[in-house]
This record gives C-alpha cells, structure tokens and sequence, in this order.
C-alpha cells in the first residue's frame, strides 16, 4: 500500500517563478489493483507520480510504501527503490537511443550485477511476453509508438518490481495500441502487480480493469476514487 | 564472477556502447587528443635521449681537456705541453689526441677521425686497419673484412681494411667515429709528429678540478681549458633551450586543447542530461553514473595517452623524429646518420600522464557529478 500525507510540492521556492503544483495530497493506493490520476493539463497528476515513484521529493509532507515512510530516506535507499520496488514506463517512454531494444531492457539491472545469462534470458522473455522480441536487436530509435511502449513497459519489468508506475502511457499511441496497452495492464494484475498511472484518457479510466480512479484539478485531488474502502482511499 | 566485477563489466559494456554512440564526437576528440600526447611525448622521449646519449658521451670525457686557441680558433698543440701539464700538482694520465672532422664528399656526411688512447674504445688499430662507427658502415655499405677508402686533404685515397663496427650503445657517440692508427692519422691530415689535436688528463681528487684548470690556463695562456662540468652545462642549456623552444611553440595549441577538452567535458548536452535523468530513475545509482561516466573520460584519455605515446616512441626511436628533428637535434643533423638508443623515463611519463589525463577526467565528472546528484525528475525536465 502507498499512503500519501499532506504532500506539497513546489518548485524554484523562494525565487520569483516559485510554483507550487502539489497542494496538501492525502491518497492510499491498496496494493494489487489498478489506479488511475486524471485530469487535465496541469493538474499536477504527473508530478504527484514521480513524487510517488520516488523520482522527486515532496516539499512537505510524508510518503509511505509498504509501510515504510520514504521522503526521508537517503537518496541510495530511493535508488534502491526505484531499482526494485517500482518501474516506471514515461509519457514518451525516455528510451535510450542509439542501444538496442535488448540492452534498453537490461539498463536498470546492470547495476544489480547478476549473472549475464540470466538476464538476457530474462529480458527476451519479457519482449516474446511483450510481443517485440523480433526487434531485440533493433535500436529503439527505429521503432514505432507502441513498440517503443511494449519496450519500455518491458524495461519497467526487468527486476520485477510489485509496483508499475505509468504517465501517459497511452497519449502517443493510437485506439488498437491503447487497448493493446490496456491488455498488458490487465495481466499484470493478473500477476498481482500494483499499477498507478496518469490518464486523461477516457478509454483508460472507464476500462472495466481499473479498480480505482482519482480526478486532479490545479493540485488537489477532487475526488478521490471509487473505491468503496472509504474518503482518500483510491 | 562476483556481483561487483560483474557491475564493473555491465558499466564498461554500456560505456563502450555509449562511446559508439557518440562515434564521431569522441573519435574527434580521441584524434586531437592523440595528437598532443603525440608531439608531447616525442619532445619529451627525444630530449631525455639526446640528454641519456650526452651522459653516456660525458662518462667518457676527461676531466679536463686543453686546446690551444691561435686567432681565437682552436689549433694544434705543441707536444712539449704535455710535460708542462703533467708538472702542474694534482694532474695524472696527461696525454695527447689525435682526432678531426672529415667530410666525405660521396656521402656528404662527416666522420670523426681519431686515435683511440686505450681507454674507452680499447686499443689503437694497426696501420692499415680500421674500426668504425655503425653510421660510417651504413653510409659506405661496409662490413668488417671489407675496406674502407676515404680521400685524404691532399686528395691521396687512403684504403683502410675495416676490422670491426663499434658497439652501438650509444650510436650519437659512436655512429660517426673512424678509429685508426697514430701513423695513418698523420699520414692521413699530414700532421707533424710533435703536436697533437689537444690534450686531456684527469685529476687527482675531484674536488680540484677547478683549481688545476686554473693552474694550467695561467701556465698556458694560450690555451683553453674546458672542465667536464662546462661540457654538462653546455649540453644541458643546448638541449633545455631547443625542448623549451618546442614547448613554448606547443603552449598554444595545448592551451586550445584544452579548451577543447574543457568546453566537451564540461558542457553536458541535453540529451546527456536526459540520459543520466533516465538512468536514475530505472535505479542506477548516483555513484554508477558516475563511474560510468569516469570509464568513458578514463577510456578516452588513457585510450588518447597510450595511443600517442606509442606513436611517439615509434616515431623517435623507429623514424628518427623526422617531423621534428630540424629543430630538435640542430647541429646534429648531419650524416651519417644516428639512431637513438631507446629510452624511457618513468617520471617523465608520469608527469605527461597526470597533465593529460587528470585534468581531462576532473573536467568530465564534475558536470555528471552535479547533474547525477538531482533528482532525475530535475534531470529529465
């Protein structure tokens, strides 16, 4: 479970551009299910995910994940987390160009040193699951939108995280792409994965496969979701 | 393998994959950069040479050689100032040379005649004999057993059978001696039998050598008397001044270099930025960038370093310096020619390694220090 309390993000604080784009969020994520951060442009779902993943630190405010509060750690321990616990997948999928398909997938386990062999082996089982392991020795640059997605969703995997974050993951993709993507989301519940994402996709927050749906408007959460657990409970 | 060597391999792989990546980029650099090692190293490894070669030259000199000057030019001396040296107190083993320069028209190279006095190239040929040095050999196609003909000032050949090539330990020494016998010398210059070319003899104890030269220029004011620390002083500044000349001419360029190399370690494109913000967020932590990134800078630098180097010593020690050797060797390019004996001075390529590689690895990870310890949030946007 990951428990949001009273987080504030703002940016360039104390100078003249000062902009605050999370104002004092409290949200629970239960474990095991699909969730979803809607809401237009600028309503700070995007920011309140990489907050979530670990990827930035809340201006004020506590974060918990597995019962563990996280805004506090040293930043090798959010490394530690953003290596195992969660894997990410980005609004235009931030793949590195130039590597192939294959040594994009492995990146995030090179520095858990495990044996080579395995991790390849591992890696080419995600992209056959995946559907784009013909492409494995393609550089990413060559690929299409949803085979750029199938990669990086690949990528996310490759440790095997219990937690999927995803931005957008949809917004470059078109109507069969999407529900290709909305496939793979449901078998990785089925697999007991939890997965937050952001979407202002209503194809995405009315699939029958989400179990949790938080609307966002300049910074707070205007409603928090529909599951029955209770307010603030996504 | 252990988890750390097999992290240390995953690092280097993905930085020989990033290097690829940015094929043009770094082989640019990699060029100019071997470039400066290069022109470094071979006016460092040529220097320190001549200078080795001007030792091992300086080993074998008397301690104190005296040549008469007549009308400020060095001229033959009288074999009756060998006595007069050998009263003065505190001067042993006085003796006269024989020795001259001859220019060999068929080759235009010029050899140095001399009769060996025992010492340091053994004993005197016997007339009609030769032993000569292996730039002599090279330049006449001689080989020990076969003669050497040289055409004396008064243009009478002079057929001298060549009984061995002297050891090329030191070929700037040796490479244009021709050593003969005290009768075919004279003979060869017509020079009378009671002068010599100059005088040289030892002292007793070392510490006065300064006053025993004193002695013999105010018994013979007619002479110059030159110490074996004068002859290290003279070869010192020959040499300091021509390697000083080179560095000075060099400053620019390396001053442009390393420009260069600031402007492309320093500089962090966007696209490097994004990466390292896409490495940390899939969990690559703050010091594995960081190494990554100091493989990449250790890769180049010490890729351009060794690269450079090697090209210098083949380029000293193979080729001659032939694109620097005008200036570098000055007087001493002349025929025949010497090859100099390989020599490597390990503080001296240390000292190039830490002012070509250091600076170039502290240049490239301060950058990725400082983009690596943001949040990759900050990093990506």
């Amino acid at each position: 479970m990951i428990v949001l309390q009273d987080i504030t993000k703002t940016f360039n604080e104390g100078a003249d551009n000062e902009y605050t784009a999370i104002h004092g969020v409290d949200l629970k994520i239960d474990a095991d299910r699909v969730t979803v951060l809607r809401g237009p442009s600028g309503s700070g779902k995007t920011t309140l995910l990489t907050l979530i993943g670990g990827l930035a630190r809340p201006s004020s405010g506590r974060i918990h994940v597995n019962g563990r509060e996280v805004t506090s750690l040293p930043e090798r321990f959010l490394t530690h987390m953003r290596r195992e616990v969660f894997g990410f997948v980005f609004q235009s999928f931030n793949l590195i160009h130039g590597l192939s398909v294959l040594e994009n997938v492995m990146i995030p386990a090179y520095p858990l040193g495990g044996p080579g062999r395995e991790l390849n082996a591992r890696a080419v089982e995600l992209l056959e699951t995946l559907r784009i392991a013909h492409k494995a020795g393609t550089e990413v640059q060559y690929l299409s939108g949803g085979e750029a997605q199938r990669v990086a969703i690949a990528r996310a995997l490759i440790n095997d995280p219990p937690i999927l974050v995803a931005d957008e993951p949809t917004a470059n993709l078109d109507t069969a792409l999407s529900l290709e993507f909305l496939d793979i989301v449901r078998e990785l519940r089925g697999r007991g994965k939890t997965v937050v994402m952001t979407s202002h996709d209503p194809m995405i927050w009315q699939a029958d496969l989400v179990d949790a749906v938080v609307a966002m408007r300049d910074g707070r959460i205007v409603d928090s979701g529909v599951d029955p657990g209770g307010e603030g409970t996504a | 393998m252990t988890v750390w060597l097999r992290r240390q391999k995953r690092l280097i792989d993905y930085t020989v994959a990033s290097l690829l990546r940015r094929a043009a980029r770094n082989f640019a650099l990699l060029a100019v950069y071997t470039l400066i090692v290069f022109v470094l190293a071979t006016v460092m490894l040529f220097t320190h040479a001549l200078r080795q070669e001007a030792m091992v030259l300086l080993d074998g000199a008397p301690e104190i050689t005296v040549q008469r000057i007549s009308m400020g030019r060095h001229d033959l001396i009288p074999a009756s100032y060998v006595d007069a040296i050998a009263d003065i107190r505190g001067a042993r083993d006085v003796r006269g040379r024989l020795w001259g320069y001859f220019y060999d028209t068929a080759n235009g190279a010029n050899y140095t005649l001399m009769v060996p006095d025992g010492d340091r190239y053994g004993a005197a040929p016997d007339v009609g004999e030769t032993v000569a040095g292996a730039g002599v050999a090279r330049s006449r196609g001689v080989v020990p057993g076969k003669y050497l003909f040289l055409l004396s000032p008064r243009a009478k050949l002079f057929k001298l059978k060549l009984k061995d090539v002297l050891d090329a330990d030191s070929e700037i020494v040796t490479t244009d001696l021709v050593l003969m016998a005290e009768s075919d010398f004279r003979a060869f210059f017509d020079v009378a039998p009671d002068v010599h070319t100059d005088i040289v003899l030892k002292v007793r104890n070392p510490r006065e050598v300064a006053k025993v030269a004193e002695k013999i220029s105010n018994a013979l004011p007619d002479c110059r008397v030159v110490t074996r620390g004068d002859i290290l002083r003279t070869y010192d500044s020959v040499f300091n001044w021509r390697e000083g000349i080179l560095l000075a001419l060099l400053g620019g360029a390396i001053f442009a270099f390393v420009i260069f190399a600031w402007e492309k370690a320093s500089g962090l494109s966007a696209e490097e930025r994004r990466e390292i913000g896409i490495l940390k967020a899939v969990g690559w932590e703050t010091s594995d960038v960081i190494k990554m990134k100091m493989w990449e800078g250790a890769v180049v630098s010490l890729g351009a370093f060794l690269t450079g180097y090697v090209l210098a010593y083949i380029h000293v020690f193979y080729f001659s310096a032939g694109l620097l050797e005008p200036v570098l060797k000055g007087w001493a390019v002349l025929y025949p020619r010497f090859e100099l004996t390989p020599q490597v001075d390990g503080v001296q390529v240390a000292t190039l390694l830490f002012f070509t590689v250091a600076p170039y690895i502290a240049a490239t990870l301060v950058p990725i220090w400082r983009a690596a310890i943001t949040d990759p949030d900050a990093v990506m946007r």
